[in-house]
């Protein structure tokens, strides 16, 4: 699928505002990464030719970086952090709990190509408020109880907006 | 210190940001009035302010390194916060975006930049939109007149956390540690001379402006971030040197759930040796937690019941620093995957006791042969534990796992 002609635009502006036009590179992955939810190799290209930079520039960025994505997902994407501070709050419980609800493993996306379940080992600063997991990027934290309950409904929701 | 009146987290529990007008700006107006830029860079040495992200370099120091005279500049600021056990810059941007952005402006003067980048992690969508809006604030009240600051928002890398690793991904590089020298003071950004900063260092700049240096020196405020097994675990900012481990743990966090006795705490997340129960007295300030054989850093405690697997803990941070390695320096790359795999067969009860051993000859072989800090840090979770806790790891090979069962609270 080709970027729309506002996602190009915006690509644009970007390049102009860095003292290199290379430094644009991240934010034109993740403004393309928004809209396709995925970075192809054939949207890569077209990134890089935008940027002006090489083909293999746009692609050590891409796998690098963890949040963009160039393997398929669902729709909704669920990342619970299992690093100490939230493993020693049941993260590795709420996982499991998780995992058996949808009837995946961690790793997996349901059938329906609804739900991706990731186990991440990152932190993402939220260890006061654990257990967490991020939904399509966005916070989910003190996960115990009726908060559980609530992200499964979302889980389950026919349709989740994702957040820019 | 229970009557502490905290001076960056004084809006604590808002779940909105302070205003432009509410926040008022006093410092920088007072700094483009009366104050020269040298004047600045004395009176934030005299303060004696040091680095809050880690390092714990002299902040004043540091801006008195860059060459004089014209020649593009920069300041970056350092809020890609990812160390496990640390969200204290989260707090401080969502709540006080214009004290950061007014720490970044003074910098900016004292050293004679004009452009600034706010390197922000991209999980941090909130943060960064406070920012972004403060910004646009700022902007529209002419406070930004002549300096260009800009949000970058990082795409999920810890290492974008490591200063030239960060400068690479501002440039559209991946980002990996450059060698060093030359310090980015002499070639950082573009190849310019530039300063690095952490967020909550930038936030302690305006006090020292409108309070002054004698002031700021009885007080030198520091966030603590506290989580793991507390009660309560949370930001709690008090003077630096001003209390213990043990109060933090017991007055801040409320102590440890079910009365239950504290195991170890880790100092500065994932990348401090483990403190054991006796060094509880330990005061929190850089050279005690030094002395007592570990490092204050970023401040970032974790704590750890004493059901909790010591073995566990380790892989579990093991697993962090596998992943989050950058892959540039072999040692660091290949001998943190081994430490992990080695971990792991410990933990379910197949290692053997020369595995213990050779945790540590692993260790030796990454530690002072990479180019970065994170490199470094990666074997304080194996070298640390193995040492304190031996019989633990002997107990897990003689038994064929764990004698403490689970570890969740």
């Amino acid at each position: 699928m080709a970027l729309s002609p506002e996602i190009e635009a915006r690509i644009a502006a970007e390049v102009g505002k860095y003292p290199t036009a290379r430094s644009a590179l991240l934010p034109a992955l993740k403004l393309a990464e928004h809209e396709q939810h995925l970075l192809t190799p054939e949207t890569l290209a077209r990134v890089a030719e935008l940027v002006g930079v090489s083909h293999a520039a746009a692609n050590e960025l891409a796998t690098f970086y963890s949040m963009l994505a160039t393997e398929r997902h669902g729709r909704k994407v669920v990342e619970v952090c299992v690093q100490l501070p939230c493993a020693l709050q049941g993260a590795d419980e709420l996982l499991q709990r998780l995992a058996e609800e949808l009837g995946i493993a961690p790793g997996e996306t349901t059938a329906d190509g609804e739900v991706t379940l990731q186990r991440t080992h990152e932190c993402f600063g939220s260890c006061h408020r654990a257990p967490m997991c991020l939904l399509n990027h966005e916070y989910r934290e003190n996960l115990r109880g009726e908060a559980v309950e609530r992200l499964l409904a979302e889980l389950r929701a026919p349709a989740l907006a994702r957040s820019a | 210190m229970d009557d502490y009146q905290p001076i960056l987290l004084a809006h604590a529990g808002r779940t909105t940001p302070v205003s432009l007008e509410e926040h008022g700006y006093a410092a920088w107006k007072k700094v483009r009035a009366e104050m020269s830029p040298d004047q600045v860079i004395d009176q934030v040495k005299n303060a004696g302010l040091s680095g809050r992200g880690g390092a714990g370099f002299p902040t004043g120091m540091k801006w008195g390194l860059i060459p004089k005279g014209d020649g593009p500049k920069y300041l970056c600021v350092n809020a890609d916060e990812s160390e496990p056990g640390t969200f204290k810059d989260r707090e401080l941007m969502e709540i006080e975006p214009h004290m950061l952005i007014e720490g970044v402006l003074i910098a900016c003067y004292a050293f004679g930049a004009k452009d600034a980048f706010i390197y922000i992690r991209g999980e941090y969508r909130v943060a960064a939109d406070c920012l972004e809006s403060a910004l646009a604030e700022a902007r529209q009240a002419g406070l930004l007149e002549g300096y260009q600051l800009r949000v970058f928002r990082g795409a999920g890398a810890y290492i974008c956390g490591e200063e030239m690793a960060l400068m690479e991904s501002l440039e559209g590089r991946r980002p990996m540690p450059r060698s060093k020298p030359p310090f980015p003071t002499v070639a950082g950004l573009y190849g310019a001379p530039t300063v690095i900063n952490n967020a909550e260092t930038l936030c302690n700049v305006p006090p020292i402006i409108t309070r002054g240096a004698d002031w700021y020196k009885t007080v030198n405020p520091k966030i603590f971030c506290l989580s793991g097994h507390v009660i309560r675990p949370g930001n709690y900012e008090r003077p630096l040197g001003s209390l213990t481990i043990r109060q933090l743990i017991e007055e801040c966090g409320q102590g440890v759930p079910g009365g239950r006795a504290v195991k170890g705490v880790l100092p500065a997340g994932a990348s401090a040796p483990i403190l054991t129960a006796d060094k509880l007295d330990t005061k929190l300030d850089y050279a005690s937690v030094a002395a007592a054989g570990s490092m204050l850093g970023s401040a970032s405690f974790i704590v750890l019941d004493d059901h909790t697997c010591i073995v566990r803990a380790a892989a579990r941070m093991e697993e962090f620093f596998r992943r989050e390695s950058c892959g540039k320096c072999t040692p660091c790359r290949e001998g943190t995957m081994w430490l992990h795999k080695i971990l792991l067969r410990l933990e379910a009860g197949t290692g053997t006791e020369e595995d213990v051993d050779m945790l540590l000859s692993l260790s030796d072989q990454i530690s002072g042969k990479v180019l970065c800090a994170l490199g470094n840090f990666a074997v304080s979770p194996v070298v640390a534990t193995v040492t304190q806790f031996r019989d633990e790891y002997l107990a897990h090979v003689k038994g064929h796992g764990c004698p403490l069962g689970s570890w969740a609270a």
